[in-house]
């Protein structure tokens, strides 16, 4: 990696930085390895998630969901360089609470939703930290597709549903309604949702995870 | 002519990017890239599937990341830089949509590391044409066939929006 690259975030699956890339400002994303795991099935493992996180990013990006630009795939070094966004954390501006127009901000929320569910991308981990507001247009930015997979099932949307819905009332408990006109959005916005809500509701009594019977 | 450095390859040298129009002898060029004639180490490069210049730091960068890992697709680094700017992995098509052919009067030529001076001497003497700005590049830009080449929505006008999409679909390529 180039010598001015700066740790920002550290987590248990990548660490993620910042540096200077060919005239622009990138994101740099690396995974490590696991010492635990068997190296063969580490590898693999990790290579997968790249390969998903990097084709899931484009493929949202082309359909139209503002996401940052994908510059560089290093396999070799488990590396991906994006574009860098300049703006705001979409969690912090709900909890600041100030000059903001959520009803604005559902409808762009669920709007993005929408368009990637329509490209059947499932995102993993849809919480209002990886939702970012750009400094320049004020487009909703999706971040993050490290947990992201590609289904056309109801059932795996529903869930990516869920998960948001979970943050809002952990994380944002006043904001309940944000969530529905959020919903409202997907709905008018997607022509197939139908199916995905009725599963959304079954999930919402069963949680995250089926029941395995059998 | 434009010089850059790349962060990643910081013992690689400059990489130096010149633009010729009104050229005349790509005809003769391409014979003697065909033929392997070693005098033309460089990327030529067709500027009609140019939309910015970010587009061919992309391409030299995942060349330049090939050559260091030894997984290079195709002959040499040059061949390659042409070969990245293509959107997927057929190679001949590759030199083809992106490579010069023996009409082209517009051309790219990007060479990694050497002196600027030398290169500009040694270009000059291989092409018959004029060395022009970069800041023009974007004039010679089919914007039509780039669309087509980069497989980008018709209803997507804005340039830096396309370009985004450019810059994608060569980074996804080698996952794909």
């Amino acid at each position: 990696m180039t010598e001015n690259a700066i740790l920002i975030k550290q987590g248990a699956e990548a660490r993620v930085y910042t540096a200077p890339f060919l005239t622009k400002k990138a994101i740099i994303k690396e995974r490590f390895g696991k010492a635990y795991r068997h190296p063969i099935l580490d590898k693999k493992l990790t290579a997968r998630r790249i390969t998903q996180e990097a084709r899931s990013l484009f493929k949202c990006y082309k359909s139209g969901v503002d996401t940052p630009v994908l510059y560089f795939v290093d396999m070799e070094n488990s590396k991906i360089y994006m574009e860098f966004i300049e703006g705001k954390v979409v969690k912090d501006l709900i909890l600041e609470n100030k000059e903001i127009k959520k009803d604005q901000l559902a409808e762009k929320i669920g709007i993005a939703i929408a368009r990637m569910h329509s490209v059947d991308v499932i995102h993993g981990d849809l919480t209002t930290s990886n939702l970012l507001l750009r400094d320049s247009n004020k487009s909703l930015v999706v971040i993050d597709f490290g947990l992201s997979y590609v289904s056309s099932l109801p059932e795996d949307k529903a869930v990516d549903l869920y998960v948001l819905e979970r943050t809002f009332l952990s994380t944002h408990p006043n904001f309940e309604n944000m969530f529905a006109e959020i919903l409202e959005a997907y709905a008018k916005n997607y022509k197939a949702s139908k199916e995905i809500l009725a599963k959304f509701a079954d999930v919402r009594l069963r949680g995250r995870k089926r029941n395995m019977v059998g | 002519m434009q010089t850059y450095s790349f962060e990643l390859f910081p013992n690689r040298g400059l990489i130096h990017i010149f633009l010729f129009s009104e050229v005349k002898n790509s005809l003769e060029l391409r014979k003697r890239l065909l033929s392997h004639d070693a005098e033309l180490s460089y990327a030529f490069i067709n500027a009609r599937v140019i939309l910015d210049i970010f587009q061919l730091l992309i391409a030299t960068n995942c060349a330049l990341h090939n050559e260091k890992c030894s997984i290079l697709k195709t002959h040499n680094i040059n061949s390659e830089i042409v070969y990245n700017l293509s959107p997927n992995t057929n190679i001949n098509e590759a030199l083809r949509r992106f490579g010069i052919s023996d009409d082209s009067t517009n051309i790219v030529v990007v060479k990694v590391g050497g002196e600027a001076n030398e290169i500009k001497s040694h270009l000059t003497s291989l092409i018959q044409g004029t060395e022009t700005s970069l800041e023009n590049l974007f004039k010679f830009g089919d914007l039509g066939i780039i669309k087509k080449y980069y497989k980008v929505d018709n209803k997507i006008h804005d340039v830096k929006e396309i370009l985004n999409i450019i810059v994608g679909s060569m980074a996804v390529k080698s996952v794909s």
